[in-house]
């Protein structure tokens, strides 16, 4: 009686485990930068694609988590652009906040573009001094 | 009026001296009896009525058994499907994996250990309420390591993921989160709460120090809540795991709630329980009688026992549980109490008219947990109270029920006229064993080596029903083991808890 | 040493790299000797290249860093609550455990050297040193200062160009392509090869475009959930991401 209990007992627990493992790995994706044609969402929120209002999609992304709390991207496309991009993130004090996130992908056409003339200095990773002779920074730094 | 058993089986010379008391038990004829053969019908049917009810309990059992391993399954389930397993690639991600499964499969067995000190009608009635204490001091075990490997692999794999020490990754998070700070206090506290359970089993603490440690744990499990919703992205908002844990934690409350507060204040304000007689029993016992209103809807019957609590000002504070010593009507309950501490001493002063607030009833010694037609009832020293009540509630087929009383002096056969005229109504057998505790043995030196099945023939088809001091009850449990009495079928209420 | 002064602009070498200095005007007595100091000041201290150096001590010499100066310790500190924030994505360790503060010492001396400035009566000044940019006040025209960012895939081109003000002053880029790889990766899956952050002081700059080189795509999102900033950020496909200041 009590090993039939337990059999039973332990394959619950195990289609249980079964079932939680599937689910994880079919949700493995993460938000990817392009957006694909055919829209299927990933996340493993309770979440799906949400929110078909006026042709706009939003893709939920996947969870980053770790101690200090978690965040997770939600984008929002239509006709092919991303139009808004949001986080949701907790942080380790419980406060949950939804920030208006700003930080999209950009094609290097739409870039902001440098007009040399106005340019005073330039930032970019740390250089030798050696380096610097052939810089660009140099290059200003001459012309004064 | 069948005493048959006393002279089917083989009696040593030398036991007729002492067993005087069965002789006359054996020689009374006036009592009237249940009369003739059994009717085969009443029997079929009652057995029937009993292996279905003892199937029924089964099953009951089982479904609980399944309901308790698949939330310390699901609790893993959920971290599995938020994508934990991808964690496993790394040392330092393995290790960290570990701690957050443990402090999950931790968290699970704590609310299982709640639910079953919660006093749950279904538990109660399904493992016994004894039963699920000893269960709930098992998983305490389990939880308390549960936490301290949860609190060690984290800091472990945090500093392996992070490239730095535990110490460095533990005082990283005691300043940045004050809901970690709480989770350490948690700990510390559940790790007391543990340490001072296994002490104070063995030195038998008196009942406020229980209730203090146990106090501490509510404090523990409240201080351990913020930091598993702000510190893990499993519980972040919106997520579905977020919703279970938080259903799992209100489920566990409101069953905390519903059946160790509401239930018992509701039951004292409804029968209004009134001690109405206190009569001593034998030099040091006595037998508290109480009235109150609508007792039916308690449910209680013979074998039951429920926790008392006597609202003088000197007993208010301490509740006992004790056995009924007979089968509840709808206006009366009755316990015999013996005088074993400073608490039972004060019970025999009780006087009329005091108020009872009163918990249960509890315990499967009952009919309820009847699987056949057959019973033999075992009692000893006061454990002879609840023998005699389910001896008076259980049904039986005359004939088909053996009582055995045993006790080191005559004084200890507690309620023995009682037992002896319900023998002699309902048609069991009586066999008393009176003399000084032969080592570990559960019968006198008298009848050294005599197995359950010698004095029972037909031990091995009955309900064996046992009740007594602790040691000498596992003597007679180890005895049916030997006879071979299906432990299905064996029952015995324990109250060293 | 000095490299170049043509007047406006002073270029001397410090910390194994260019420092640029230029006044919207004339320079005021004292304002070029003093930033001068405090590079070398706290070069002669963290530098690791420095056999001598207090740094050099702490991180191969046994020094324990509770034996170390003031300055040292304190310094490990804001470099250590800088781990804690960016949730180890910036951290003050080479990945042998050794203590390197080199990351954040560079931006001490720039921030240093605005106080020192400030303190010798400049206004309006552009201290460029190695790639971090630390601005104050306008030009000599009255336009504000405006800080290009190289091209990664052409040093001599650039991608970008970032307009300071009072609020955004200071513009720090982290990159792997000039110095080879001097930040340790905790992300390979969204990895920068240059990070550009524009902030209010040149510390938080510079530390978090080194998380978020580091730290990949999530330490850019966690960095913008908790302080104001302007990003760009170029991947090795030649994708970026940018906040709106960066877009056309």
């Amino acid at each position: 009686m009590t090993t039939r209990r337990n059999s039973a007992a332990l394959l619950a627990s195990a289609g249980i485990l079964a079932t939680g493992w599937s689910i994880g790995t079919a949700h493995g994706q993460t938000l990817t930068t392009t957006v694909p044609a055919t829209s299927t969402t990933s996340g493993t929120t309770a979440g799906a694609a949400s929110g078909i209002t006026s042709g706009a999609t939003t893709y939920t992304g996947t969870r980053q988590s770790d101690r200090w709390g978690s965040l997770q991207v939600t984008i929002t496309v239509a006709s092919g652009k991303i139009t808004n991009v949001t986080y949701t993130t907790t942080a380790g004090d419980g406060k949950s906040l939804s920030i208006e996130a700003r930080a999209t992908p950009t094609l290097k056409s739409e870039v902001l573009a440098a007009q040399s003339a106005q340019v005073s200095t330039v930032s970019g990773a740390t250089y030798t001094s050696t380096k610097y002779l052939t810089s660009l920074q140099s290059a200003i730094d001459q012309m004064g | 009026m069948t005493t048959s058993t006393l002279t089917d089986s083989p009696r040593p010379a030398v036991a007729t001296a002492v067993s005087g008391l069965t002789a006359d038990a054996a020689g009374s004829a006036g009592v009237a009896c249940a009369a003739g053969a059994p009717d085969a019908g009443v029997l079929s049917r009652l057995g029937a009525f009993y292996r279905a009810q003892s199937a029924r309990r089964e099953r009951r059992h089982d479904l609980l058994t399944i309901g308790g391993w698949s939330l310390v399954a699901t609790s893993i389930a959920l971290y599995l499907a938020d994508g934990g397993i991808t964690r496993f690639a790394t040392l330092g991600g393995a290790v960290t994996a570990i701690g957050i499964i443990t402090g999950l499969v931790a968290t699970a067995l704590m609310c299982l250990m709640l639910v079953l000190t919660a006093r749950v009608p279904v538990i109660d009635r399904t493992l016994g309420q004894d039963r699920a204490t000893t269960l709930h001091a098992q998983l305490g075990r389990g939880m308390v390591f549960g936490l301290l490997a949860h609190g060690a692999f984290l800091m472990a794999g945090y500093a392996l993921e992070g490239k730095t020490t535990p110490v460095a990754t533990l005082l990283d998070l005691w300043r940045t989160s004050t809901d970690f700070i709480w989770a350490c206090v948690a700990l510390l506290m559940f790790a007391g709460v543990g340490i001072s359970s296994m002490v104070a089993l063995r030195r038998k603490y008196p009942y406020e120090v229980w209730m203090g440690i146990h106090l501490t744990t509510y404090a523990a499990i409240v201080a351990s809540l913020p930091h598993q919703f702000s510190m893990s992205g499993l519980f972040a908002e919106g997520t579905l795991a977020r919703a279970f844990w938080i259903a799992m934690f209100l489920a566990t409350a409101g069953v905390m709630l519903a059946f160790r507060v509401i239930a018992p204040i509701i039951a004292t304000f409804t029968h209004r329980l009134t001690v109405s007689r206190v009569v001593p029993v034998g030099p040091d016992a006595v037998t508290i009688e109480m009235t109150g209103r609508n007792l039916d809807a308690l449910e209680a019957r013979g074998g039951h026992w429920l926790q008392w609590r006597f609202l003088t000002p000197a007993l208010a504070l301490q509740p006992h549980p004790f056995s009924l010593s007979a089968d509840p009507t709808d206006s009366t309950l009755r316990i015999t109490v013996r005088n074993l501490g400073a608490g039972s001493a004060r019970l025999a002063a009780l006087q009329p008219g005091t108020k009872v607030a009163v918990e249960g009833p509890y315990g499967m010694f009952t009919d309820a947990s009847r699987t056949r037609e057959r019973v033999v009832l075992v009692g000893a020293g006061i454990g002879i109270a609840p023998v005699r009540a389910l001896l008076e509630s259980t049904r039986f087929a005359p004939g088909d029920a053996a009582v055995i009383l045993r006790a080191s002096t005559p004084d200890e056969l507690y309620l023995l006229d009682e037992v002896r005229a319900l023998c002699a109504t309902k048609g069991a057998s009586l066999q008393v064993l009176v003399g000084p505790r032969a080592g570990a043995s559960w019968v006198p030196r008298s009848y050294a080596g005599a197995h359950l099945t010698d004095l029972v023939p037909w031990a091995t088809d009955a309900d064996l029903y046992v009740c007594g001091p602790e040691a000498w009850m596992d003597a007679v449990l180890r005895n049916a083991d030997e006879c071979g009495i299906p432990a299905l079928q064996i029952h015995d209420e324990r109250f060293a808890w | 040493m000095t490299v170049s002064d043509n007047g406006t602009r002073h270029v001397f070498t410090s910390m194994g790299t260019a420092v640029s200095l230029a006044f919207a005007g004339e320079a005021p007595a004292g304002a070029i000797a003093a930033v001068e100091n405090v590079f070398r000041a706290l070069d002669d201290q963290f530098s690791l290249y420095k056999p001598q150096s207090e740094a050099t001590a702490v991180a191969h010499g046994g020094l324990q860093i509770t034996a170390a100066s003031r300055r040292m310790q304190d310094t490990y500190a804001l470099a250590d609550r800088w781990r804690i924030a960016t949730a180890d994505a910036f951290t003050p360790h080479r990945p042998d455990g050794s203590i390197d503060l080199s990351g954040v010492v560079k931006a001490i001396a720039i921030d240093e050297s605005g106080a020192a400035l400030r303190a010798h009566g400049a206004s309006d000044w552009c201290l460029n040193a190695g790639g971090d940019v630390l601005t104050s006040g306008a030009q000599a025209d009255g336009m504000p200062w405006v800080v290009g960012v190289v091209d990664p895939a052409d040093r001599g081109r650039l991608l970008t160009q970032f307009t300071c003000s009072t609020a955004y002053p200071a513009v720090a880029t982290s990159g792997v392509t000039e110095r080879g790889e001097h930040v340790w990766r905790q992300d390979d899956a969204d990895r920068f090869v240059q990070v550009t952050v524009v902030a209010s002081d040149i510390i938080t700059a510079d530390v978090l475009a080194t998380a978020i080189l580091s730290g990949g795509r999530t330490a850019l999102d966690r960095a913008l959930t908790r302080w104001p900033l302007e990003v760009i950020a170029a991947n090795a496909s030649g994708e970026y991401l940018t906040t709106p200041a960066f877009r056309a």
